[in-house]
């Protein structure tokens, strides 16, 4: 499984129901089904869950014995029978990729159905999925398959000299290109975030009929700013999910090359790519570094990276129909203005700190494979207003290794505790205060067009301006 | 032997990345990553004078004067004879407030490249940080403007030595033509509302540094010069309340005592004055931007020191001319007080205005 960021962990909700990837046979599935029911009626049965894992495990359920597992081991840390089938479901889980689920609605525009699995589990059947898919490939020789064609279908490509070309050689993206399980729903709270995406973007992109009623074309971007650690880059990816697209990242250091004219060339490479894999949403991270206003540049070079980008926005070289391109920025003051004209840029959407219920989220997310014991999360989530997703793990992590500490001084292993937080809470502070002295400057004398409305709207309600 | 070659070859090339990369980095604001890529590099290449150049530029960019003049001065030790080390060096001196090093380190790399326009920009603006040697600066700026005449840099220096000298119509075609070159050059809109304000133009002093505020609203010269032109105003609008005070005080002693419409030539006096004053003020500044008004209201947090007490006579002398202008006779003598114990302030506040803009013009 990939290493997920601190701030991508945020907001997956832990109640919801596991989906089974694999139907069992009639008998043992009554059996799985009554003593599901019996968990759900008692769920802090530790000895039940551990038996109903068990059986899952033996069964192929590999996804919900994991979560029955993780649920006994959040409710008894120190259970040996948990921990041991924790350990199994995870070799298992690698040894033994469950069957492949169907992901894709008919139209091949929804994405997969995450109903039914946490944000972290959604992103480990993704991996599932991918192993799977790579398995099928492995399991039928296409380049046989080719072969045995050969005389009947002409090949796709050829040289100029009529000689067959090195398709695999051209076609060989130069950017990973990933398809996003990540889905709205898995990003907790920020439900006007939410609310304002499906009115303003996603709705009309999803629904060909009314796009193709209203001439709407299926191309565009959006500037996602807000303060860091507040899941920007997570958000967008989770546009990318709603999208059912494919996605292509890219930050300054993918690009930035050091030969005239080559960080041009990686990024309409770059474009390329998607628009080969269309639809395809194009996530431009630190979009300050790489579209930086040109009159704040002095090396040629870097202006030229910024005019490419320009220009593939604009899609002159070739049409960009189904090409996203989602913008993630701490300081969106210092995009080049000609980012944000209409047909590039031009929607922007404030991400700003987490509220209450993203805050509870994100802590029991953080807390859930910790030993825990007597944590008022709600509390905890009223008194950290202000704090940014990233300032919660950090929280998490300091109140751990506070109980740590203790537990490696006093010989005694004891649960983290309410008192740790406390602890932590004095000395962990929101990080946002930066940005927001810079942003009120902005909102106070550049708020030209009312780019900054919202903004300046949070900054008053919370008396920073 | 060709795999040595190769791999000189191969570490020239690293070497022209790592530079490329960092001059890249720091274009596009990432001095902080910038500076990693370099420690890195110079931790294993510490002879590399360029390498150092640049990491001091990173150091520079980041307020960190201390480390920068260490870099600068290592690279300066490898490559004596390039001038941009001693550049940097001086920049970092003047920094650190060590501007007879900061002049010296500027003299040394106009020496190795008197026909750079940056080497003479740099020791125009060491020399203008000195507190006897500012006249100097002027041919030194003189001399870059001849060297790149399309480098905003220095025409702004040019103007800040004229300054300097007094030559405020050379001062102020220098801005403007560094603006031509530059629209949203700070500097340059930031001095130019400085001279605005000193030829009695608050207004155009104020629209220059609104724009320039557009621009750039990070910048805290600009932030401050905002306020300092509306204490400027506050200082006039002060002085002629004092004034208006003195006006209705001569009214109010003359006065007759019982007659019902006596009191009317009080009061509308004090209507004008009130209108003059509170009315011009509320009009200019209810044309500002809303972000610039908002942030004007936070004006008497800020207020320190001998602008606090302007502050606090400000808001004392308004009420005092409303009570002298509106209320009955009796209360009236008792609110004019604080004219009273303004007046007198007057002449002394004039003959101090005098001897400063005269030690002023001696300065220039």
């Amino acid at each position: 499984m990939g290493a997920r960021h601190a701030d991508e962990a945020f907001g997956e909700d832990f109640e919801w129901e596991i989906r089974s990837w694999q139907h069992d046979p009639v008998d043992q599935s009554s059996l799985l089904e009554s003593l599901r029911r019996a968990v759900e009626a008692s769920p802090d049965d530790i000895p039940l869950r551990c038996h109903l894992a068990d059986l899952l495990l033996s069964a192929g359920e590999v996804a919900e014995a994991v979560h029955h597992a993780a649920a006994a081991l959040q409710r008894d840390p120190t259970s040996a029978d948990a921990r041991e089938l924790m350990a199994r479901a995870i070799g298992a889980d690698e040894a033994n990729p469950p069957p492949r689920g169907d992901e894709r609605d008919e139209d091949g525009t929804t994405g997969p159905e995450t109903d039914g699995s946490t944000g972290a589990e959604t992103a480990e059947t993704a991996d599932r999925r991918e192993g799977d898919e790579s398995n099928d490939e492995e399991g039928f020789d296409w380049n046989q398959a080719e072969r045995d064609v050969a005389d009947v279908v002409p090949p796709m490509f050829v040289d100029s000299d009529g000689e067959v070309a090195d398709a695999d050689a051209d076609d060989e993206p130069a950017y990973d290109v990933e398809r996003s399980t990540v889905r709205l729903r898995d990003v907790g709270g920020m439900v006007e975030v939410k609310a304002r995406l499906e009115a303003a973007f996603l709705a009309p992109m999803r629904n060909p009929q009314l796009r193709k009623l209203y001439g709407k074309s299926l191309r565009g971007g959006l500037l996602l700013y807000g303060p860091p650690g507040c899941g920007k880059t997570f958000l967008a990816r989770a546009i990318a999910g709603e999208l059912g697209a494919n996605v292509v990242s890219i930050s300054l250091v993918d690009v930035l090359d050091m030969w005239i004219g080559s960080s041009e060339r990686n990024l309409h490479a770059l474009f390329e790519t998607a628009r080969r894999n269309a639809p395809c949403v194009v996530v431009i991270d630190e979009l300050d570094a790489l579209g930086r206003k040109r009159t704040h540049m002095r090396v040629s070079a870097a202006r030229s990276t910024v005019n490419q980008l320009l220009q593939e926005l604009d899609g002159l070289d070739a049409s960009n129909e189904g090409v996203f391109v989602l913008g993630a920025t701490n300081q969106p003051w210092d995009v080049d203005p000609a980012l944000r004209r209409p047909g590039r840029l031009d929607r922007t959407l404030l991400v700003l700190p987490p509220d209450e219920p993203a805050r509870e989220a994100i802590l029991r997310y953080h807390l859930r494979d910790r030993p825990i014991a007597g944590i008022d999360v709600r509390r905890l989530a009223k008194q950290t207003d202000g704090f940014s997703g990233a300032d919660l793990a950090h929280l998490c992590e300091s109140a751990a290794e506070a109980a740590l500490l203790d537990s490696a001084r006093t010989g005694d292993v004891r649960m983290i505790e309410m008192r740790d937080f406390e602890n932590a809470l004095k000395e962990v502070r929101p990080s946002t205060g930066p940005w927001f002295d810079s942003a009120r400057n902005v909102v106070l004398f550049a708020n030209e067009g009312g780019m900054y409305d919202d903004l300046a709207a949070y900054m008053k309600k919370r008396r920073m301006l | 032997m060709s795999t040595t070659s190769r791999s000189s070859a191969d570490g020239g090339l690293e070497h022209v990345a790592v530079l490329e990369r960092a001059r890249a980095l720091l274009d596009v604001g990432r001095p902080g990553e910038a500076l990693r890529l370099l420690s890195a590099h110079v931790a294993s290449v510490p002879d590399d004078a360029a390498a150092l150049c640049l990491t001091a530029l990173c150091q520079l960019r980041l307020d960190q004067p201390e480390a920068a003049e260490q870099a600068a001065s290592a690279a300066a030790r490898l490559t004596p004879q390039d001038e941009w080390p001693h550049r940097l060096r001086s920049c970092a001196l003047r920094e650190l407030g060590r501007i007879r090093e900061a002049v010296a380190a500027a003299r040394e790399a106009v020496r190795l490249a008197p026909d750079a326009w940056e080497p003479h920009v740099e020791l125009a603006t060491a020399l203008l940080a000195t507190r006897w040697q500012k006249r100097q600066a002027y041919p030194v700026a003189k001399r870059a403007v001849e060297l790149a005449p399309e480098e905003a840099n220095a025409h702004v220096a040019l103007g800040v030595a004229c300054s300097a000298r007094g030559r405020r119509r050379e001062e102020r075609a220098a801005y403007l033509r560094a603006l031509e070159l530059d629209p949203g050059h700070v500097l340059a809109l930031n001095n130019l509302a400085a001279t605005d304000v000193d030829r009695g133009r608050p207004d155009r002093g104020l629209g220059l540094l609104v724009t320039a505020l557009r621009g750039n609203p990070h910048e805290p010269v600009l932030r401050d010069n905002l306020d300092a032109l509306a204490v400027w105003v506050l200082v006039r609008v002060l002085i002629a309340k004092v004034i208006g005070g003195l006006v209705l005080g001569v009214l109010l002693v003359n006065e007759e005592v019982g007659a019902v419409p006596a009191w009317w030539p009080r009061t509308l006096t004090g209507l004008v004055v009130i209108l003059l004053c509170d009315g011009g003020t509320w009009l200019v500044v209810r044309r500002l931007p809303a972000g610039v008004r908002r942030h004007l209201r936070g004006l008497p947090r800020r207020l320190r020191g001998r602008e606090r007490v302007l502050g606090i006579g400000f808001v004392v002398m308004s009420l005092s001319l409303l009570g002298m202008a509106f209320l009955p006779r009796e209360a009236a003598y008792a609110a004019s007080v604080p004219v009273i114990l303004a007046v007198p302030t007057l002449p002394f506040a004039v003959m101090a205005w005098l001897i400063w803009k005269a030690s002023w013009l001696l300065r220039r």
